[in-house]
């Protein structure tokens, strides 16, 4: 506790805290804008950060991390159009809620979530980030292809009217992941002769192809309504108090665990965790089938997941010193700067600085609630107000600007069209795009881990079930899957 | 329902067309040495998986009964004019792409804007000084922070920008 107050003291200071507030706000921006994501935020931010102390440029970046993945959140919602790849669940209900007419419950429901989702995570964080390291090393490619399963048995609960079309459509995904270099041998594969299919697709532009893409042009087909939402007179004036957080505690402290564990693996990180955590929320609820038509639970969960993941991620990075993810990687950058070597030794050498890292996480929390609780909502619903002919072209500049950005090549702007020519046509022709996205993240660790599992065990396929933490995945999927198919079920009887 | 029930065929035979060609390149991918499972097998198992699953998805929609939606005139012209619409803005976006290379990111990007927005007011000429403006605004922000603060460099382009 007296490391926490001196690493407290160093960060909470006249000069600090606008800094991170500056941090979390530009973070929010670039989070809530589609095509721009919390890696640029974050590296837009970390020249300004060399001449400032090591914990108060580190605890600037760390504000725009949390701020990118927050404002998300914000796209999801008021456009169905998830702002990064950690907040594709949060469309799934968050967004059918505002087009009800209640845009800002669906706000302050996804605000209040992504702020426990963070606080949860920072005192897993503080208590145990050490011990987590360890747990994190124990992953092998056994665990991390089971894991891979675990994620994809999302699919059928993603596809209750037809698991058929999502199954397709998670094979679409897990096939264009194959596209490029092979993770393995590093030989290149189905790239037709094209340096540049070298790389295989970016997610960004996938992503943004499928979702952004598809959603413009499903709005364009409504072009005589006026606006996205029907223009209201009052917004709905949702309090989110008390008894939401007394009824959905369990949702919001499994959320935090699933978002923090999946945080500390590398390469995994919030993508994946919305989906897991939306669906085990799915899975608990007493009501399954209102997820999907606005349910608050579905909110709850992935935003308190991917939220989550954010004080997870920061575990290995500065116990191991191994970033699990782009905007890890440029925070670490941040450190090594300065002359800062993380790893264990970190903990003994510079109390302070770790420490003082731990309250600028929590610190950046406050500072999104509040930005976003108090002017962000009313600044995000004035969009609401911008009619759909000024608004839809804005969205096809920036994630043209923002897939460009990424690598500097125009080769991603025309991913980004063909993916979006594709996503229409899943969309109107019922097949569900989640699944699609879903393979493509989960597909390359599912087959570098499987590949490599099996170099090491020789061709045996029993080290998956002898290894305790992949048995353990390996029951957890049988049991999702049992789950999913009692859904479906379910589903299927109400139907007839 | 005919029409939309043929375009979900075509959508599968296309993703089969394309799973059936991927599977045979499979034979000429670089064997993977000292692997029980390689490069080429995965892919394999991937291509055999979907073509069975897109399979049964064909099964399932020619055994359903087929049945015809009828549509007023209305209705027709409506849907025309959507359709239009759309193929229309898909059709800016493919020019804007090229126009990425040729005209320059900041220009391409003004007429796009102006142009598209144009078309989603249904050709309405009023709001050509608006789009002009906004478009205006945008590019303008868009040049302060991609150009000059994180020093982007855009495709070559023949004017100014």
């Amino acid at each position: 506790m007296s490391n926490f107050l001196i690493g407290l003291q160093s960060v909470v200071s006249w000069y600090a805290l606008p800094l991170i507030a500056s941090g979390v706000a530009l973070g929010l921006i670039f989070g809530a804008i589609p095509g721009l994501t919390a890696t640029l935020a974050v590296a837009l931010i970390l020249p300004f950060t060399f001449g400032l102390p090591p914990v108060i440029g580190q605890v600037t970046l760390i504000g725009a991390f949390v701020g990118g993945i927050s404002g998300g959140l914000v796209s999801a919602t008021l456009l169905g159009i998830p702002g990064t790849p950690s907040s594709i669940a949060t469309t799934f209900d968050a967004f059918p809620l505002a087009k009800k007419g209640q845009p800002i419950k669906a706000l302050k429901t996804g605000i209040i979530s992504s702020f426990i989702g963070g606080i949860i995570s920072g005192m897993i964080l503080v208590v145990a980030s050490t011990q987590l390291a360890k747990i994190a090393l124990s992953f092998g490619p056994y665990e991390y292809f089971m894991l891979a399963i675990f994620g994809l048995t999302v699919i059928v609960s993603l596809g209750e009217d037809s698991w058929v079309r999502s199954f397709i459509s998670a094979l679409f995904g897990l096939t264009i992941t194959l596209f490029g270099m092979d993770p393995v041998d590093g030989v290149p594969r189905f790239t037709f002769g094209f340096t540049r299919m070298q790389t295989g697709f970016n997610l960004i532009p996938t992503l943004l192809g499928l979702f952004v893409f598809s959603q413009l042009f499903s709005e364009i087909e409504k072009i005589s309504e006026r606006y996205i939402f029907k223009a209201k007179e009052k917004m709905d004036s949702f309090r989110f108090g008390l008894r939401e957080i007394k009824n959905n505690w369990l949702n919001f402290i499994r959320s935090s665990l699933i978002g923090t564990g999946l945080g500390i693996l590398p390469g995994v990180g919030g993508a994946i965790a919305n989906f897991v955590c939306y669906d085990q929320a799915k899975k608990a609820s007493n009501k399954p089938e209102s997820f999907g038509k606005g349910a608050i639970e579905g909110i709850i969960a992935s935003e308190t997941g991917n939220n989550a993941t954010t004080g997870g991620a920061l575990v290995p990075m500065l116990t191991l010193g191994i970033p699990g993810d782009t905007v890890t990687a440029v925070l670490l950058g941040g450190l090594m700067i300065h002359g800062i070597q993380p790893g264990p030794l970190l903990f003994v050498e510079e109390v302070e600085l770790i420490y003082g890292i731990f309250a600028g996480f929590f610190i950046a929390n406050f500072f999104m609630l509040i930005i976003q609780y108090v002017f962000g909502i009313k600044l995000f619903t004035w969009a609401l107000r911008v009619p759909k002919y000024i608004l839809l072209p804005i969205i096809v500049a920036m994630c043209t600007v923002g897939c460009y950005a990424i690598n500097c090549q125009i080769f991603d702007v025309w991913v980004l069209f063909l993916f979006g020519l594709i996503g229409y046509g899943m969309k109107k022709y019922g097949y569900p795009i989640p699944p699609a996205v879903l393979g493509f993240i989960l597909g390359p660790i599912a087959e570098k881990n499987l590949r490599l599992a099996l170099m090491h065990s020789g061709g045996s396929y029993l080290p998956f079930f002898t290894r305790p933490i992949s048995l353990i995945m390996f029951c957890a999927t049988i049991f999702s899957i049992f789950i999913s198919l009692r859904g479906v079920a379910k589903f299927s009887r109400k139907g007839n | 329902m005919v029409v939309r029930r043929k375009g979900e065929v075509l959508f599968l035979s296309v993703l089969m067309g394309m799973a059936g060609y991927l599977f045979y390149l499979t034979f000429s991918l670089s064997p993977s040495w000292y692997q029980p499972v390689g490069a080429a097998d995965y892919s394999r198992f991937i291509f055999v998986l979907l073509e069975i699953v897109c399979g049964l998805r064909m099964f399932k929609i020619f055994r359903q009964a087929k049945f015809n939606e009828k549509s007023t005139l209305d209705n027709k012209i409506e849907i025309k004019r959507i359709r239009n619409c759309v193929l229309l803005t898909m059709l800016v976006i493919f020019i804007y792409l090229i126009g990425l290379t040729s005209l320059g990111y900041f220009i391409s990007t003004f007429l796009f804007l102006v142009i598209c927005m144009w078309i989603l007011s249904y050709y309405s000429l009023k709001i050509i000084p608006k789009a002009i403006l906004i478009s205006i605004i945008l590019v303008a922000l868009l040049y302060i922070l991609f150009g000059q603060i994180l020093n982007i460099y855009f495709p070559p382009r023949v004017l100014l920008f």
